[in-house]
C-alpha cells in the first residue's frame, strides 16, 4: 500500500481529527489570504496614489554658490513721488538652461514632464487688462505677464487641461514673434488671430524702455478652466485671462536680448514619487549641463504627506501577516505533534513492517495537504467576503487625510504649483474607489506559504518521534 | 544453511549489565521455534535482534549467511522477516484487508480466509473484530508479506485457551504447509508443546531444551 493511499484512509476514516484540522487551516488560510489581499489592494492604492499625484523637482540657478553669477550696479532709479535715489543692482547667471538642456531632461526615464518660462512684466500698447482684486504699485498699472517658452502645447497649464487652446494653433519652437492671449481678453480688446500686440524693448542696465518696439502677431487663443473665484485675491498682472504667452525669441528681446538667452528654472514632474532619486541623478548625469551653476529643490510633500497613511497600512499588514504566518505555523506544530505523539503505536508498525521514516513523515505530510488544498480552497470565498469589508473600511480610513491648513493635500484634491499658479487641479485616487479582493495570484501566494508552513509544521512534529529507535517505539508501543 | 544465524550475540542496555551473552545459534525454515525464559531474561531482546529492530552490542545476526546490517535493518524488516505482537499491533482505521495489504506480496483475501474469517469481517473496520480474529489479521499480514521469517512476541498472551491453541495452529502450520522460519517468544508451556525446537535463555545464554 502506497503512502498516498495510507494518508487517503487516515483522512478520510479519521473524521474528527480531519474535520479539527479542516477549521484551523480554513482559519489560518483565511486570515492569511485577506492580509494578501488588503496587502495588495494597500499596494495598488499607493501606485494610483503616486502616479496620480506624481512627484516634482524644481532646478534653478544656485544664486548663492554658482560661480557664473554676475552682480552689476545699474542705473540709480528716483523715486518720482519722493525724489529719493535707490541703488540698484542686476544679477544674473551666464549659465542657464537651453532649449536642448530641456528636450534632453524630457527623453529622461520616468519624467513627465519638464518646462520652463521666462516670466516678463511688461505692458502692451492699448491692450486693456482685467483689473484684479490687489492694487499694485501705479508704476505697473497696465503691466502682465509675458511668458516666454519654447512651446505652448508642451506647457504644463496645457497638458493638464487647465488651459486648453480655443481658436488658433500653439507656440512651436520655431516660431519667433508670436503669442497666444485669452479669448477674454481678445473680446475685451476686439482682437482675433492675426492682429499684432505691440510691447517695447526694456533695457536692465539703463532701468527703461528703450523704444524699441517688439511687434507679436497673435496666432491662438486660449480658454481657462479655472478662473479666480469671487473674492479670490489677485494682482491685475497674475489674472489667468490677462496672460500672454509668447516665444522665446520675443521673450528675450523683451529683456534685450543679451542677459537672459536662456532659462533660469526648470520645473520637471516625474511619473512616480518614489523614483525621485532616481530620476534626479539621472538628470544630474545629462552632458552638457553645468551643475556648478545649479541647484536642485525635490518637492516630494505631497505625495508623501498623502501615502503615508497608506505606507503605515501596508508595514501593519505586513507585520500581522508574519504574525499570522509564524503563529499559524506554531499551533499547526503543536496539534500535529500532540496527534503524532498519539499515533507512536501506527509509526512502530509501519516500522516493524519496513515503512521507512521518511515515508510516514511524507504521509503525515500528505494527509495535512490534502485537507489543506480543500480548506485553502474554500478560503478563497471567506476571505472574500471578509476582506471586501475589513479591508475597504481599512483603505477608507488610511485615505481620509485631514488638511492642516491651506495649503496642505485634502482628501479630494491635490494643487500643484506651476511657477506662481496655483491652477493645476489633480484628482486623489479615492475618487475611484480601491476594491479589496482575493485574486487568483493571492490564492497562488497562499498555496506558496501554506506549502511552507504545513512542511515546516509537520517536520517540526516529527523530529521527536522520529529520533527514536524502531525497539524504543516498540516499547513504547507495549 | 540455516535462515537465521546469531553469531557470538551479545546484547547490555547499560555497561556491565548483560541481557545477552555470547549467544550462537541457527533457525531454519520449516520448523517453529519457541524461545521460554522467565520475564527479564532477554526473549524479547532477542526478538528485536532476529528482527532488526535493534543491534547487538557484540556479534551479529546472519541471513542467508549475510550479516543483517550489510543491506540495512530497514532491507531485513521490509524483504526477510514479518513480526506478530501480544496486542495484535493493527493499524486502527484499516480494515482487515487493507493492514494485510499494508506490506501485501500475495493477494490479502484468500489468506484471511482461509484463517478463518468470514467475508463480512475483512471489510469492516479491524477494532470491531475479536482479539482472536485481529491476532489471525495480524498472522494473515505476516504471511502475506511473504518474509520468510515469522516473528512471534507472546501471540497468545492476550487470548482465552481455545482460541490460544487455534493461533498456535496456525503458526505451526505456516511454519509447515508455507515453509516459514517461525519464531515465537512465549510464556506458555501448551504454545511450546506445539514447537519443533524450544530454545530457553537463562542467564543470558541460549540453550536448546528437550521437550
Amino acid at each position: 500500500m502506497n503512502i498516498f493511499k495510507r494518508a487517503f484512509l487516515y483522512v478520510t476514516r479519521k473524521r474528527g481529527k480531519t474535520i479539527l484540522l479542516f477549521a484551523i487551516l480554513l482559519i489560518m488560510a483565511t486570515l492569511v489570504l485577506t492580509g494578501l489581499s488588503i496587502w495588495k489592494a494597500s499596494e495598488a492604492a499607493q501606485l494610483e496614489l503616486r502616479q496620480s499625484l506624481g512627484g516634482k523637482f524644481d532646478v534653478f540657478v544656485d544664486w548663492s554658490n554658482s560661480p557664473y553669477v554676475v552682480k552689476e550696479p545699474v542705473k540709480d532709479e528716483v523715486d518720482e513721488e519722493t525724489g529719493k535715489t535707490s541703488s540698484s543692482f542686476l544679477m544674473y547667471s551666464t549659465v542657464q538652461f537651453t532649449p536642448e538642456n530641456i528636450a534632453a531632461i524630457k527623453d529622461v526615464s520616468g519624467v513627465k514632464y519638464c518646462g520652463a518660462r521666462q516670466d516678463n512684466l511688461l505692458p502692451f500698447d492699448g491692450l486693456s487688462l482685467f483689473p484684479g482684486t490687489i492694487s499694485t504699485d501705479a508704476k505697473y498699472q497696465g503691466y502682465t505677464k509675458a511668458l516666454g517658452v519654447c512651446n505652448t502645447e508642451d506647457d504644463e497649464l496645457f497638458t493638464t487641461g487647465t488651459l486648453t487652446l480655443a481658436e488658433g494653433r500653439h507656440i512651436s519652437t520655431d516660431d519667433t514673434h508670436v503669442a497666444i492671449i485669452s479669448q477674454d481678453l481678445a473680446e475685451r480688446n476686439e482682437l482675433k488671430i492675426g492682429d499684432y500686440l505691440t510691447a517695447h524693448c526694456y533695457s536692465m542696465e539703463d532701468q527703461g524702455f528703450t523704444g524699441q518696439e517688439i511687434r507679436v502677431q497673435i496666432i491662438g487663443l486660449f480658454t481657462p478652466h479655472v478662473v479666480e473665484q469671487f473674492g479670490e485675491t489677485v494682482t491685475t498682472y497674475d489674472k489667468i485671462q490677462n496672460r500672454v504667452f509668447v516665444d522665446l525669441q520675443s521673450s528675450k528681446e523683451f529683456d534685450g536680448g543679451e542677459i537672459n538667452y536662456g532659462f533660469s528654472a526648470l520645473h520637471v514632474t516625474i511619473d512616480d514619487p518614489q523614483d525621485m532619486a532616481r530620476v534626479v541623478a539621472d538628470v544630474k548625469a545629462l552632458p552638457g549641463i553645468d551643475w556648478k551653476a545649479f541647484t536642485v529643490e525635490v518637492d516630494n510633500e505631497t505625495y508623501e504627506n498623502a501615502a503615508a497613511p497608506l505606507t503605515t497600512l501596508n508595514e501593519l499588514i505586513m507585520t500581522l501577516l508574519v504574525v499570522i504566518i509564524v503563529v499559524s505555523a506554531i499551533i499547526l506544530a503543536l496539534i500535529l505533534t500532540l496527534w503524532t505523539k498519539t499515533r507512536i503505536h501506527e509509526i512502530g508498525v509501519f516500522l516493524s513492517v519496513g515503512i521507512r521514516k521518511s515515508a510516514i513523515i511524507g504521509q503525515y505530510l500528505i494527509e495535512v495537504l490534502l485537507i489543506a488544498v480543500l480548506a485553502f480552497g474554500l478560503s478563497y470565498f471567506t476571505s472574500n467576503a471578509i476582506a471586501g469589508q475589513i479591508g475597504n473600511h481599512l483603505l477608507e480610513q488610511s485615505m481620509q487625510i485631514e488638511p492642516e491648513d491651506d495649503n496642505d493635500v485634502v482628501a479630494t484634491a491635490a494643487a500643484v504649483d506651476v511657477g506662481a499658479d496655483n491652477l493645476i487641479q489633480k484628482p486623489l485616487p479615492t475618487e475611484n474607489g480601491i476594491q479589496v479582493s482575493v485574486g487568483l495570484d493571492n490564492l497562488a501566494q497562499l498555496y506558496l506559504i501554506g506549502l511552507a508552513i504545513v512542511i515546516v509544521a509537520v517536520s517540526a512534529s516529527s523530529i521527536t518521534v522520529m529520533r527514536l529507535k524502531p525497539r524504543e517505539i516498540l516499547s513504547k508501543m507495549s | 544453511m540455516p535462515t537465521l544465524e546469531l553469531k557470538n550475540v551479545s546484547y547490555a542496555y547499560e555497561k556491565g549489565k548483560a541481557v545477552l551473552q555470547n549467544v550462537s545459534g541457527a533457525l531454519e525454515t520449516g520448523k517453529m521455534y519457541a524461545i521460554l525464559g522467565p520475564s527479564g531474561s532477554g526473549k524479547t531482546t532477542l526478538l528485536s535482534l532476529l528482527g532488526g529492530l535493534d543491534v547487538p552490542t557484540q556479534g551479529g545476526v546472519l541471513f542467508d549467511g549475510e550479516d543483517i546490517a550489510a543491506k540495512g535493518l530497514e532491507h531485513h524488516r521490509r524483504n526477510h522477516i514479518s513480526l506478530i505482537f501480544q496486542s495484535y499491533n493493527l493499524i486502527d482505521y484499516m480494515t482487515p484487508v487493507e493492514n494485510v495489504r499494508l506490506t501485501a506480496k500475495l493477494d490479502a483475501a484468500p489468506i484471511l480466509e482461509r484463517l478463518g474469517l468470514e467475508q463480512d469481517e475483512i471489510t469492516r473496520n479491524v477494532l470491531k473484530l475479536s482479539g482472536g480474529q485481529q491476532q489471525r489479521v495480524a498472522i494473515a499480514r505476516a504471511l502475506a508479506s511473504n518474509a520468510p521469517v515469522i516473528l512471534a512476541d507472546e501471540p497468545t498472551g492476550n487470548l482465552d485457551a481455545d482460541t490460544a491453541e487455534e493461533i498456535t495452529a496456525i503458526l505451526k502450520e505456516s511454519a509447515h504447509a508455507f515453509g516459514k522460519c517461525v519464531v515465537v517468544v512465549t510464556h506458555s508451556g501448551e504454545v511450546a508443546k506445539q514447537a519443533d525446537v524450544v530454545l530457553e535463555i537463562k542467564r543470558g545464554h541460549l540453550k536448546e531444551r528437550e521437550m
